[in-house]
């Protein structure tokens, strides 16, 4: 097995994480996890480690070979690793694929859930979509059909009525739609 | 209004008859983390803009009613010292006392309710109060945020939940803390497998001072780390069930120090007391140690002539920016550690302290 962040050496540092029965696994190379200063001592420092050493490096540049920047704030990707800050709430969407992983294994979830801004959190941004190389378009947009609340509901009366292969599709599909959201800029959810 | 009108009374963490029910949970905090939708964040926005952020924050933060009259100081207006008080008071993180011109603390006089500009975030709105009732606070704060969030447009994803500075925020950007104080559970040496348990369901258990510090004076913080996932309730529900329990677990063990080593507490009291009343060099970490040993005797009746109130200012005149203030210049550490020895001594002398057995 390679090292998950340089991708080249071979891992011999294998590291658990399990929090609220979810079970992460990361794999490194010595001198990557001496680098993210693995500490075996501390079991909370995987998500550190992930911000310090970072993650598989897909979609790191445009097509043309230039470092993915975001339009916002123009901070450059290498910027927000050596920083571990974003420059601006744009930066979520501009660097959402190297955002998914390491906002999956900090957080419970990986969906907002609690309160709203009075506005709702305004417009969709107004910043230019990234190029076609960029993930969020790479990713199917959020399919435009039922919201995992309204599958949610489905779900709930599929189990009532004891028809579990339907639950278990419906399941599988909640799953589907929520990671695809969790990964997708914000505007491509907003109705 | 200065910072030194601050330091004669006892801060907003602190109560001045401290009861049964801030014994072991002293006090509780939430602090939400804000920022504005088209502005870049401040660690990377340039120092103007910084300064043309706060022009905008400011009033808007000062024109709500729960702050009318509030105090607000912009960094650069504050000596080291004034920020150390700050810091030591919980009204400002490190982080802030380290910027200057762009960013600020408004604080309600009370100093239960503040709000730091321009730190990690845009904003970060914090309730502080004794005791453990985070329900009430997150009342509190969730009605001021929506107010504050009336007038400045905040950065908000309906995936992601409030957008922050650092990913380790994003989703509520709430943080709920509770300063619980556990000298048994240290004494039966019992905290790290309460440590390694919280951390397993999603806690973080950390020394007084915050981040990546030595517990000091048996204070240690409980707090939530992830904040994308769980509505702000639940999670609130769900750190009250914890503390309620830890509380329990520290009763506990004072209950079995008393039953099954009543002269290793008599001991563990005693030895605070001689060297309390009898020091001429403290550093703020042993006579924090020792005061947290005088406030388990306190609440065990092993105390006379001392209460909980007297020891909490005690406790707070003693860290080095209130000391210092007090004795009207900056003090080397040589120096500070005889001044507080001397305090120490001179106030338990003044209430005629003395152990009850």
């Amino acid at each position: 097995m390679k090292c998950q962040a340089c991708g080249a050496n071979p891992a011999t540092v294998h590291l658990t994480q399990v929090m609220d029965a979810k079970v992460r696994e990361i794999h490194l190379c010595e001198s990557c996890a001496e680098q993210g200063g693995v500490n075996l001592q501390n079991a909370l420092s995987l998500s550190e480690l992930l911000l310090k050493i970072g993650v598989p490096e897909e979609g790191a540049a445009t097509p043309d070979g230039a470092e993915r920047s975001c339009p916002g704030c123009h901070m450059r990707r290498s910027d927000f690793k050596k920083t571990s800050r974003l420059g601006c709430a744009e930066c979520y969407t501009a660097f959402a694929s190297d955002l998914a992983p390491l906002i999956a294994s900090m957080h419970k979830g990986e969906r907002h859930v609690g309160k709203m801004p009075p506005d709702g959190g305004g417009a969709p941004t107004v910043f230019p979509v990234e190029p076609a190389s960029a993930p969020a378009p790479a990713t199917p947009p959020a399919p435009v059909g039922p919201t995992p609340e309204q599958l949610q509901k489905q779900l709930a009366a599929a189990i009532a009525a004891e028809n579990y292969e339907e639950a278990a599709r419906l399941r599988d599909q909640i799953r589907l739609l929520e990671e695809v959201l969790a990964r997708v800029p914000t505007k491509e959810i907003t109705p | 209004m200065t910072v030194d009108e601050l330091i004669r009374r006892p801060g907003a963490w602190l109560l001045t008859d401290a009861g049964p029910d801030t014994e072991i949970a002293v006090s509780a905090r939430i602090r939400l983390a804000r920022n504005l939708r088209q502005a870049a964040f401040p660690s990377w926005a340039g120092a103007e803009e910084c300064v043309r952020i706060l022009n905008r924050l400011r009033p808007a933060v000062e024109s709500l009613p729960c702050l009318d009259g509030a105090w607000g100081w912009e960094m650069s207006e504050l000596d080291p010292v004034d920020r150390e008080i700050l810091c030591e008071r919980h009204l400002i993180s490190a982080e802030l006392a380290a910027r200057n011109r762009g960013s600020a603390v408004v604080l309600r006089s009370d100093e239960s309710l503040s709000v730091m500009i321009n730190e990690e975030d845009h904003l970060r709105l914090q309730v502080m109060r004794p005791g453990a009732d985070l329900m009430r606070l997150w009342k509190e704060i969730d009605e001021f945020d929506t107010a504050l969030g009336e007038l400045v447009p905040y950065a908000f994803s309906p995936a992601l939940g409030y957008l922050t500075a650092c990913p380790s925020n994003v989703g509520t950007g709430l943080r709920a803390s509770v300063m619980v104080h556990l000298p048994a559970l240290r004494l039966m040496h019992e905290v790290e497998p309460v440590v390694k348990g919280l951390n397993k369901i999603g806690l973080a258990v950390r020394g007084i001072g915050g981040e990546g510090t030595e517990a000091m004076g048996n204070m240690f913080q409980v707090s939530n780390q992830m904040t994308l996932g769980e509505g702000e309730t639940d999670l609130i529900r769900r750190l009250e069930a914890v503390v309620q329990e830890l509380t329990t677990h520290e009763r506990n063990a004072r209950a079995r120090l008393l039953e099954k080593h009543p002269a290793r507490l008599r001991d563990f009291v005693g030895r605070a007391f001689g060297i309390l009343m009898q020091a001429h060099i403290l550093s703020s970490q042993e006579a924090l140690d020792l005061l947290s040993a005088l406030r388990l005797g306190i609440e065990l009746d092993l105390v006379r002539s001392l209460g909980g109130g007297d020891l909490n200012r005690l406790m707070q005149s003693i860290l080095p920016g209130h000391l210092q203030r007090q004795a009207r210049r900056d003090l080397p550490v040589e120096d500070r550690d005889q001044l507080r020895a001397m305090m120490v001594r001179e106030r338990l002398k003044e209430v005629g302290a003395e152990p009850a057995f």
